[in-house]
């Protein structure tokens, strides 16, 4: 089973994983209501438990400025809603800063049990495919290791381009607190935090998903 | 299913019989039945050899027994040359009569499909139900070299030495075999684990761990079914012995299909790869290479850290080492002022060259009245390991004697030598060194991949926190 998006952000933030907050919305207004506590630009987002892949059905409405901007939104979504899934929720977010996009998976291999990935995140998930991979549990030193065999690794460390330098302690931090949180939860089988943005302020993951096991 | 602690302590007392029955022993020269028979009687093994064939009275002029009852008393191990269906009846005999482990060297079983599986289910429950371990089935058999327990049924020429190869194919663990005896490394064992319908690569693993021959692991690994067990296996034997691995099956492509990026991202292999890694196992990309790093990791105490000196007097060799040093995570930093005046000053100002690291001595550099001294020189600076190239020339005398002396007075420093030459006219310099406890080897390449292998090893006893 899948869990839906808003789902998901839920049982990680209350593990103390730093997910970006978010508000479901059942109305325009209450978007903007929401919109007004976070503050724009905002992000209006589709979350199913069928359709996983939201950027490919045009499911995630990103850098909505204003109350105009998110009226529309909320009725392209809300139509996209009708057609796909009555079951599926919107959801607010704010706008994430600008940072290092990671990848951060889980899955429990039929081979090699509990294997964590980590890489580049985002879209250059899929055209790169800079993914390193430790079996779990591993240590703070493993993880540190396997930020090394990234290919990009020397290159985004000190802040590529216009992006800040991603702090080693903290991206170890965090993936020590994600293998914990799959572990301790024996029915999660799969998990995609993708991306999860190394930013200024620190990590926050602006989208997960989970799956859950039958047993 | 794990071994019992019976079949864990037959499978040490196997691997170290003193007395191993051959069955189906034979002495037509083309026969599976002579292989075990000769290079048992050949390879000076220090037990009885009991060949066992009711054809015969006598084979190679030693008795034969009929059948494994009349062996008085038992043997630690039966080598079995039959096919795969006397095979498993004799495996049910010897069973019976507590024989505590058995080779098959016969195919036939589950890599056959319906019909083999059955042989294999059965074999397996025949073996668990009297705690007998089973090598094989489908295997040359297994050799242990210090104590001329040669029992695998094909050649290989091999100096007892440290390393214990422990692969899935008889091929390429006889090519490694090979290469190691290229190398003027021995080894302690060789197993070709077969099937592994009983025993697999963890089992070897914890059998040959605190083994005082083996004092290294050199793994060919196909494909397992469960590599989770090897990677708890290797787990402990790396903290006590290092390990290089050479695996196939790299392009095997993604075919499960899941919900997340993270199941349809990961390939088998790049599981494999990062469970080395995190096993501390070095992982080679060739079967020579593979022998290249146990060599270097059977016999170079690792470096206490990645600043590497490289000495030469010919660029070409450093430059190509180079290349895969600065991948591996070696660093060259610079030489001290006073040492580089110092190298200046042995082998002449006059020489228009500028000293750094790599020290690239040049047309002075090939006497060893220059560069016994410079090496002398830069042993004493603060490098954790050092490559030291030489080019043969029969006209000009290698230094094998100062290499040993100096590397004697620096024990705590990782000393790889490189001495350019053709095999045969390196052969007596490569086992004077090798004989002195030198890591030597023909081309910068190999210098470089035994460097890397010694490198990773540091950086997992030191992630492990045994530095």
């Amino acid at each position: 089973m899948i869990l839906p998006e808003h789902e998901a952000n839920r049982m990680l933030a209350a593990a103390g994983i730093p997910m970006i907050p978010l508000a479901t919305v059942n109305s325009a207004e209450a978007a903007m209501t929401e919109a007004a506590i976070l503050g724009y630009p905002v992000v209006l987002k589709f979350s199913s438990a069928i359709h996983t892949h939201k950027t490919e059905i045009g499911g995630v409405i990103l850098d909505i400025g204003d109350e105009t901007e998110l009226a529309e939104a909320f009725t392209k979504l809300h139509e996209l809603r009708g057609r796909l899934d009555p079951d599926a929720v919107l959801i607010l977010e704010p706008m994430a800063g600008t940072g290092c996009e990671f990848f951060v998976g889980f899955q429990r291999h039929p081979q090699f049990g509990p294997v964590l990935s980590f890489g580049l995140g985002g879209t250059s998930l899929e055209l790169f495919r800079d993914v390193a991979f430790r079996l779990l549990p591993a240590r703070a030193a493993d993880f540190s290791e396997m930020l090394s065999e990234l290919r990009s690794w020397p290159r985004i460390r000190g802040g590529f381009r216009n992006l800040p330098p991603v702090d080693e302690q903290n991206v170890v931090h965090f993936l020590l607190q994600a293998a914990d949180f799959v572990l301790s939860r024996p029915e999660i089988d799969e998990m995609d935090l993708n991306p999860v943005i190394m930013g200024r302020q620190g990590l926050s993951v602006t989208d997960a998903a989970i799956v859950l096991g039958r047993g | 299913m794990p071994l019992s602690p019976r079949m864990r302590e037959n499978l040490k007392r196997v691997l170290n019989a003193r007395r191993v029955a051959v069955v189906g022993a034979s002495q037509e020269q083309l026969s599976v039945g002579m292989g075990p028979l000769h290079n048992l009687l050949t390879a000076g093994f220090q037990g009885e050899v009991l060949p066992v064939n009711p054809k015969y009275r006598e084979i190679l002029s030693r008795k034969c027994y009929p059948d494994l009852e009349s062996l008085d008393p038992l043997p630690d191990l039966a080598i079995l040359l039959l096919n795969q269906h006397l095979a498993v009846e004799m495996a049910e005999k010897a069973g019976r009569l507590g024989i505590p482990g058995i080779t098959i060297v016969a195919g036939g079983f589950r890599e056959v499909g319906h019909g083999g599986q059955a042989l294999n289910d059965r074999l397996r429950r025949i073996a668990f139900e009297h705690d007998m371990v089973v090598i094989g089935p489908n295997t040359l058999g297994f050799s242990t070299f210090a104590h001329g327990l040669h029992g695998i049924f094909w050649h290989l020429k091999a100096a007892p030495g440290p390393v214990a190869v422990i692969s899935q194919s008889g091929g390429v663990g006889l090519t490694m075999g090979y290469s190691l005896a290229a190398l003027q490394c021995g080894l302690s064992h060789f197993i070709g684990v077969g099937n592994r319908t009983v025993l697999d690569f963890p089992d070897y693993l914890d059998a040959l761990r605190d083994d005082a021959g083996a004092g290294a692991f050199l793994l060919f690994i196909e494909g397992i079914e469960n590599p989770r067990l090897l990677y708890d296996a290797l787990r402990k034997t790396t903290p006590v012995k290092p390990v290089a691995v050479y695996k196939a099956g790299k392009n095997e492509v993604v075919s499960r299909a899941t919900a997340t990026h993270t199941g349809s991202l990961t390939g088998e292999y790049e599981l494999y790869r990062a469970m080395f890694r995190q096993a501390g196992a070095f992982e080679a990309d060739s079967s020579w290479d593979a022998a290249v790093a146990a060599k270097a990791l059977s016999m170079v105490r690792p470096p206490a850290g990645n600043r590497l000196c490289a000495l030469t007097f010919t660029a070409g060799p450093c430059i190509v080492a180079m290349d895969k040093l600065v991948g591996g995570g070696w660093e060259l930093p610079d030489l001290r002022p006073e040492v580089k005046a110092e190298i200046s000053a042995i082998i002449g100002e006059k020489t228009p060259v500028e000293i750094q690291n790599p020290i690239d001595l040049t047309g002075p550099g090939f006497l060893p009245k220059n560069y016994v001294p410079v090496l002398e020189t830069v042993l004493e600076e603060d490098f954790d390991a050092y490559l030291v190239i030489w080019n043969y020339n029969p006209m000009i005398r290698v230094p094998v004697v100062e290499m040993e002396e100096l590397s004697r007075r620096h024990k705590n420093k990782c000393i790889v030598v490189v001495n350019l030459a053709t095999r045969s006219e390196a052969d007596p310099f490569s086992e004077a060194l090798a004989s002195r406890g030198i890591c030597a080897y023909l081309t910068p390449e190999d210098g470089a991949t035994a460097l890397n292998a010694l490198l990773f090893r540091h950086r997992y006893l030191k992630r492990e926190g045994f530095l």
